[in-house]
């Protein structure tokens, strides 16, 4: 017995090292992970082959109600960089996750943490907080990654944050930004001509998450159907929002990673227009850029809306 | 002169228009609209280039808001000093039980006050204050390392030991009403332990962390737990007697198992000095007389949507006192399985889960000598969003729960439930309980019970990753 655990513990050792100091010999690439798709889409442009890239979420459910999983501990933990939306999105996986991840590199205030919410102009900032109002978001509306000005915005921060934590990267990284920024001027007055249609269209959409590309484009939101974030939609509401919107003649409903029974039935009985937009990359099929995540969303909302507008 | 003409020849052209939309086929009218519509389109379009150079004026102004966002935030931060407070929230946890014989009674099963925050760039500490109809209670209080090198995380004061899957959850928290008998007599309730615990994650590829503790004992069973029918005191309630203020504070499954002769008396004190479960901070005693743990812990996520999580438990006491004469060593094994599916996409089915501990307990016991007995649970739950009235979790737990001196005999029980989440922060639950006990000593466990739990927490209340569903 005394030898067998001579031996195991030897062994052990022996594993251990190896695991340790093997693993990050063999990694020569900057190890991102990122809370949702969009940001691991941007980080690839700009870190290019320097970087090797994961998101926790896929951008197909919804990242309100992310199951927390182990094996993103596994992930978190080997990572140089973790890149999140912050403004709370991520408050029911990630503050777990880190709690856990034994990666002080990485956790808030780290030289790892990079919140792409910096610099980004917040709507719907609660004026009071209070569950009354649902699981509101403490600091405002955190779903900025559909205006693609903000994108520029996000871009920055990415490039920001990996120079900061290696900078002998730093060139490289704002070279590739300012091409993929180039690439974002290009296509931003392309999108806003193209999505003319859409301005002053009044939406319904399931939860207040096109906010930002409301505002970008000129929509007005009229509505949710959940009655405050959060809170799944309940009959009464359902009721008078379906009165609401016959009488305004609402012409669109939206609804993202949700069930689509209620805005089905909601754009039926308004005759409104029934359109499920992804709020990530990888939240419709084929969707797997940034870029391609705007440019779907305003070809599909453009369509959706009847010609001649509102 | 040719703003006169204009006047009247655009008065013309309004009623032109004006008749054209109530006399269709007069001479003109359609011009005259296509003319208004071009020039609509223009001015459209002129309004357009003007908002293309506003959101370029307000793209470039976004570095300056920022700086006055900053600036706010510190004033805000300068008037405020409360901002580096630790965050508090609350959950309550009230029931109502009945059992046969149209018995039952209302419970205020806890109200749990949580307290947590970052002590320095080192560490954080958290704590639990438990209050119930029988008192308050200091339930956890731990501080955790931060930022060790090598993956360590350390831990020490009171806190949840690391065995098993569920008796490291609070009973609020739990899938069911209940925490299952089994935990309770093999475990000995919630794994509190005072002591301390070091955790290594391992640098694999795939989850895997392995766990040390020592502790002065594992193992609690609250005040606030010993009201249900489904804990050892209950019997006190079904002789009609309201005992409970008597032993809120002991654990009575740790009396059970490590001294079941304290009842008569005379080993009292013993107990107290011996098993006393940290709230006083314990009486000295031999490091024989702690408890040891090892437990590790591995999750695989097998496709998309699929994944298993294996952990396997071990806590060892080298020396416990069966009576004045006899010593023996305990060990509590456990092994709990956990497959979880969660769909890709968003529909009425929101998941399953399927779950189970087993566990073993193996120790001398006055009288009978040396028993080794197995017990656990298991459960299956579905989760459903139907969208209106929020969300529901129906499953079914089955529990089978030895008699640690007479593993023969067994309590086995069936309970299907059903729990509705008005949000994420409000549930109730409704569940049935049937037992088939053969240990004898608990009415409470055999026939039917029905409970109803409502639960609602308050502020920043969150157990972390430990208690994930």
């Amino acid at each position: 017995m005394k030898r067998f655990s001579k031996r195991g513990s030897g062994a052990v050792v022996v594993l251990s090292f190896l695991l340790t100091f093997g693993g990050s010999a063999l990694a020569e690439k900057i190890r991102v992970v990122t809370t949702v798709p969009d940001l691991a889409d941007v980080t690839r442009r700009i870190g290019g082959d320097r970087v090797s890239v994961t998101s926790l979420t896929r951008g197909v459910r919804d990242i309100h109600a992310v199951q927390v999983k182990p094996s993103m501990v596994a992930q978190l933990n080997r990572a140089d960089v973790v890149v999140l939306m912050g403004l709370y999105l991520e408050h029911s996986f990630l503050p777990a996750l880190l709690d856990v991840a034994s990666n002080p590199r990485i956790s808030p205030g780290g030289i790892g943490y990079i919140d792409t919410s910096r610099g980004i102009e917040i709507i719907e900032t609660p004026e009071t907080l209070s569950r009354r109002g649902g699981d509101v978001h403490p600091m405002g509306n955190p779903h900025y990654n559909l205006d693609p000005v903000m994108g520029r915005r996000m871009a920055r921060n990415v490039a920001a944050g990996l120079s900061k934590a290696h900078g002998a990267h730093r060139a490289f990284f704002m070279e590739n930004l300012d091409a993929y920024l180039a690439e974002l001027d290009r296509l931003i007055p392309r999108w806003r001509a193209k999505a003319r249609g859409l301005h002053g269209v009044r939406f319904v959409s399931y939860h207040k998450d096109l906010g930002y590309f409301a505002k970008r484009y000129g929509m007005r939101q009229f509505g949710t159907l959940e009655p405050a974030p959060g809170i799944g939609p309940t009959p009464a509401h359902l009721v008078q929002l379906i009165q609401r919107m016959k009488d305004a003649k609402v012409p669109l409903v939206t609804y993202a990673a949700h069930p689509d029974r209620v805005p089905k039935r909601v754009a039926r009985e308004t005759g409104a227009a029934l359109v499920r937009v992804p709020l990530y990359v990888g939240g419709w099929p084929g969707v797997d850029t940034y870029v391609g995540l705007i440019d779907h969303l305003v070809t599909q909302l453009s369509e959706a809306v009847p010609p001649g507008g509102p | 002169m040719r703003r006169s003409l204009a006047m009247p020849g655009f008065i013309l052209g309004c009623v032109a228009w004006v008749m054209s939309g109530a006399v269709p086929g007069i001479a003109g009218a359609d011009e005259s609209v296509d003319a208004l519509k071009r020039q609509l389109a223009e001015m459209q379009e002129n309004m357009d280039e003007l908002k293309e150079r506003i959101h370029r004026l307000e793209d470039e102004k976004t570095e300056p808001q920022r700086v006055t966002r900053l600036e706010d935030s510190v004033k805000a931060i300068q008037k405020s000093p409360s901002i580096l407070n630790p965050s508090i929230g609350m959950a309550i946890d009230t029931s109502f039980a009945r059992r046969g014989e149209d018995k039952g009674s209302f419970h205020l099963r806890s109200a749990e006050l949580g307290i947590a925050a970052e002590v320095d760039p080192y560490a954080r500490a958290h704590a639990f204050i438990v209050g119930t109809e029988d008192g308050i209670e200091l339930e956890e209080a731990a501080v955790t390392t931060t930022s060790l090198p090598y993956n360590l995380t350390g831990q020490a004061g009171r806190f949840f030991a690391a065995f098993g899957r569920l008796a490291q959850f609070h009973q609020h928290e739990l899938p069911f009403v209940n925490t299952p008998l089994s935990i309770n007599r093999m475990v000995g309730g919630e794994a509190l332990a005072t002591g301390t615990q070091w955790t290594w994650l391992l640098p694999t590829p795939f989850f895997l962390s392995l766990t040390g503790g020592v502790y002065n004992d594992i193992g609690h069973t609250h005040g606030h737990a010993e009201g249900e029918p489904s804990h050892e005191d209950e019997h006190e309630g079904e002789e009609g007697e309201d005992e409970e203020g008597e032993g809120h504070d002991e654990d009575h499954e740790g009396e059970h198992d490590e001294d079941h002769d304290e009842d008569e008396g005379e080993d009292h004190d013993h107990a107290e000095e011996g098993h006393d479960h940290g709230g006083e901070g314990g009486g000295s005693r031999f490091l024989s007389e702690l408890t040891y743990l090892a437990r590790l812990h591995t999750f695989f996520d097998l496709t998309d949507t699929l994944n298993v999580e294996l952990g396997s438990s071990l806590a060892y006491t080298p020396r416990m006192d069966v009576d004045e004469e006899m010593t023996s060593d305990r060990s509590r094994f456990g092994l709990d399985l956990t497959f979880r599916h969660r769909p890709l996409t968003a529909d009425i089915y929101e998941g399953f889960t399927l779950a189970g501990e087993l566990f073993g307990n193996d120790q001398r016991f006055h009288d009978v000598g040396r028993k080794k007995a197995w017990g656990g649970y298991a459960y299956a739950q579905v989760d459903f969003n139907p969208e209106v009235m929020g969300r529901w979790n129906l499953g079914l737990l089955l529990d089978v729960a030895p008699d640690l001196e007479n593993p023969r005999a067994k309590t086995r029980s069936l309970s299907p439930y059903v729990s509705w989440w008005p949000s994420e922060f409000h549930r109730l639950r409704l569940q049935y309980t049937h037992g088939w006990d053969k240990v004898g000593e608990t009415p409470g466990h055999d026939g039917s019970q029905i409970f109803l739990q409502w639960t609602t927490a308050l502020g920043s209340h969150t157990h972390g990753f430990r208690q994930r569903q």
